[in-house]
């Protein structure tokens, strides 16, 4: 396969995830080594990894730059291995004279590829070679291979050529450092590798950003004998330079002057992107508009420029009070330190970001969900674990009055700081938009509008839903959002499909269509984002179906819900993509009732304790009565589990009630009551009757029944 | 054990003790039991099991106490319980009588030293 150089995808447009992290491991390499032999195994390490090959090789231009000599072969045993397979230098010729990816598969017996009969020797059955280019300079060719036959995707390609990018331009500033070794005495090459250690030396990064770059200017100062040193970074405009950091007679200038990029010694770093460097400033053409330069205080100076993934982030220079000439390795050594300060700037801005998302996300999203009688809510937003891809995951709980809640869950399209910001501002419409009354639908058109209003880029997807506690109806409405679950004792979950819309800022004339369903006592309302349920590499059907079992084996309480699905669809948290995720549970009360329909499983213990429990302290009873009479019905509750034979699906019922002071609550199931069966039963009943006023058990045909009473308040 | 307890074993002294947080019920018991008789061998005097930090126990957690105390029993090991006096698991001890077949003590400085 030998695409044209015109229909290449752009790489830096289209980086995958993967893409980057392997350049940024290539980049490491790179500013890890020296040693021209260390660089080349580390990198063709690392490029092994990434392309998922069995072998590379890499060959180097000699000296005239006429021929290309193996240079360094990973994944072979022998040289006659190497030669006849991933380093083999005919086809290193046709990717150089190509001067693009050449990829050849399925080598056996093949003479067909113009490269003779050089089959089977290294055993390998697919090549791929891209060429190693510096400022349009060949410097070697970068060759992968593979044992199995493996036909090299476009995309393939694309990854290697990024990767080919960044190793010329390490391997040949090695090479330069290498030539220049050999050119140098010992004395000095000793000194030159002490300075380089000095400016790589690994502990450094571990500081913070600020020290990092103080101590990278000190010691290039320390090393090159400077006076001065300065790192610029290029403002938002791209037009101008603004200082980061300052050592020498540079501090003394303060950090409010600017450079404009293209003039001057700075920005004429910037805008060529290449070491300038000029002996004396009283006699160059270069116009200077530097304050400290223009003072001429200074009299030499030496510039390189900052670089990440190709961007221009800023100018790192240095300059001496006496002229001096700087020596084509100073520039070497400065770039050096240059880089490391890219990358750190870089990695440090990344992290700001992400921060400053995260901040905006958590000071959005209500830290509490407002407490509804008759209803039990949780919600939970778990930021993703990868840098950057927080923000834009909501979820919301409206109060409506008249005995109705809104209920709110959406998902802004792309991520960081714009996208939580958009989705504090939608959060904010739809709550507003709610309270003023109206159903789901009219909410939904309203909101609409306002995104459209916003501009082109806002786009989200959500559901928004009311429950009425009067008589347990949902009606809801979804703009492109994954389907809300809805669980039931009796039946296990289900997706709520039928209500249908587009997601809001797509300007098409569809209308939302709502839908209506029960929510009866007992039975919980699961609202999330995609991110619970999408999954690279993953089945969109698969996570679905483990999101409904998750759900099913869930005890019948909102909290656990929550926990339980998040721990069993992320592991805990989620890693590409931030979710949110609303449960809702109608606890069948609006004034003095508690119904619940419970599975019959010793994990609905805890859901009914806590049920009962928030109901109990909303009907005013003091901590004493909780204890005394959840820890009475969980013992009524525990007989019920145990009298329901046979399969999982049979259910009990727990009905209470106050009146009067006095609480009392039914158990009822449609086992037989069984008599006391050893000390532990007899235990159980001795906490029931110890704990309450009144204990009746009706055992029949039908079930067993049993009614603990107790009122409420001080005791002697 | 499930989410609704947290165990914390420790064996850093002459007795080893286990410290049970959260709630103990049917559906949690089996662990527990399993969980308390690992901690401890023959080695040593008996086992505290601190209930200090225990905001729930039903009968199923009062059958488990009961049980471990009979198989430490048999090999010659004494069970100790540690609950807050006056508090709700104090109360649930109290009313299936615990303490006539296992030494209930309102601190764990107490219950240890009774092993030594």
């Amino acid at each position: 396969m030998n695409l044209p150089p015109g229909n290449r995808p752009d790489a830096a447009s289209r980086e995958p995830p993967l893409l980057a992290e392997g350049l940024q491991s290539v980049t490491e390499a790179a500013l890890a080594h020296l040693d021209l032999d260390d660089l080349l195994s580390a990198l063709l390490e690392r490029i092994r990894g990434i392309m998922s090959v069995d072998a590379a090789a890499i060959l180097l231009t000699d000296e005239d730059g006429e021929a290309l000599v193996p240079r360094a072969v990973r994944g072979v045993d022998t040289i006659e291995e190497a030669l006849g397979g991933v380093a083999r230098i005919e086809f290193a010729r046709q990717v150089a004279t190509t001067g693009g990816a050449v990829g050849i598969e399925g080598l056996r017996g093949s003479s067909s590829d113009g490269l003779g009969t050089w089959v089977g020797e290294g055993g390998i059955r697919s090549l791929c070679g891209v060429p190693l280019v510096v400022e349009g300079r060949l410097v070697g060719v970068l060759q992968v291979a593979t044992v199995a036959r493996r036909e090299f995707s476009a995309e393939d390609t694309l990854v290697l050529e990024a990767l080919a990018e960044r190793a010329a331009v390490a391997i040949d500033r090695a090479r330069l450092h290498e030539s220049e070794h050999a050119a140098r005495s010992a004395a000095e090459m000793a000194l030159q590798l002490e300075n380089l250690q000095e400016v790589t030396e690994s502990s450094l990064a571990y500081l913070d950003i600020d020290d990092l770059l103080g101590a990278l200017l000190e010691r290039i100062t320390g090393i090159l004998s400077a006076d001065t040193a300065a790192i610029l970074l290029t403002e938002e405009d791209g037009e101008t330079l603004a200082p980061r950091a300052l050592r020498g007679l540079d501090e003394e200038l303060g950090e409010d002057f600017r450079v404009p990029v293209g003039i001057g010694f700075s920005g004429r770093v910037a805008a060529t992107r290449g070491a300038v460097a000029i002996e004396d400033l009283d006699r160059t053409p270069i116009e200077v508009t530097n304050p400290l330069l223009l003072e001429r205080r200074v009299r030499s100076v030496l510039g390189v420029p900052m670089v990440v993934e190709g961007r221009l982030i800023g100018v790192l220079y240095v300059g001496t009070a006496l002229p001096r000439r700087f020596s084509a390795s100073d520039a070497y050594l400065l770039q050096l330190v240059a880089d490391r300060a890219a990358l750190a700037i870089e990695r440090d801005r990344l992290g700001e970001q992400d921060r400053i998302a995260r901040t905006l996300q958590r000071s959005i999203l209500p830290t509490e969900v407002p407490k509804i009688p008759g209803v039990a809510i949780a919600a939970r937003y778990l930021p993703a674990a990868t840098q950057a891809a927080v923000g834009g995951d909501w979820y919301d709980v409206i109060p409506l009055g008249d005995g109705k809640v809104g209920f709110a869950i959406g998902d802004v399209v792309g991520r960081g700081v714009q996208a939580a910001a958009l989705m504090g501002q939608l959060r904010t419409a739809l709550h507003a938009y709610a309270i003023e009354g109206g159903a789901p639908a009219d909410i939904a058109a309203r909101l609409a509008r306002f995104t459209e209003s916003l501009g082109e880029d806002a786009m989200a997807t959500f559901v928004y839903a009311i429950l009425d506690l009067d008589n347990g109806l949902l009606e809801f409405v979804n703009g492109g959002h994954p389907s809300p679950l809805l669980i039931s004792p009796d039946s296990g979950p289900r997706h709520l499909d039928g209500a249908s819309g587009p997601p809001l800022g797509v300007r098409i004339e569809v209308p939302f269509e709502p839908a209506e369903t029960a929510l009866p006592p007992g039975s919980m309302l699961f609202l999330y984002t995609d991110g619970l349920v999408e999954r690279r590499g993953e089945r969109l059907d698969d996570r679905d179906a483990a999101l409904t079992s998750a759900a099913a084996a869930a005890p019948f309480d909102v909290d656990l819900l929550c926990d339980a699905v998040s721990d069993e669809m992320l592991e805990g948290a989620p890693t590409g993509d931030d979710v949110a995720l609303l449960a809702v549970q109608n606890l069948g009360y609006h004034q003095d009732r508690l119904e619940l329909t419970v599975p019959a499983r010793v994990r609905e213990l805890a859901a009914v304790r806590r049920s009962l429990r928030r109901w109990l302290l909303a009907a005013g009873a003091t901590e004493d009565d909780v204890s005394a009479i959840v820890l009475a019905c969980n013992e009524a509750c525990a007989n019920a589990i145990e009298h329901a034979y046979g399969p999982g699906d049979a259910t009990f019922e727990l009905h209470a009630g106050h009146r009067d002071g006095v609480v009392s609550v039914t158990v009822s199931d449609s086992g037989s009551w069984r008599a006391s069966r050893g000390e532990n039963r007899g235990r159980g009943m001795l906490l029931m009757r110890a704990f309450t006023d009144d204990l009746e058990i009706r055992s029949g045909e039908t079930g067993t029944t049993v009614t603990i009473r107790r009122g409420l308040g001080e005791r002697p | 054990m499930s989410g609704l307890a947290a165990l914390e074993v420790d064996h850093s002294g002459e007795v080893p003790v286990v410290r049970v947080s959260g709630e103990v019920d049917a559906s949690n018991a089996d662990d527990l039991r399993d969980a308390l008789l690992r901690a401890v061998s023959n080695q040593h005097r008996g086992l505290v099991v601190d209930l200090s930090e225990t905001s729930y126990l039903d009968s199923a957690g009062i059958q488990l106490l009961f049980d471990v105390a009979e198989r430490l029993r048999v090999r010659q090991l004494e069970l100790r319980v540690v609950a807050l006096p006056e508090s709700f698991v104090a109360d649930v001890l109290r009313v299936t009588r615990l303490e006539q077949r296992v030494g209930v003590d309102s601190r764990l400085g107490e219950a240890v030293n009774a092993l030594r």
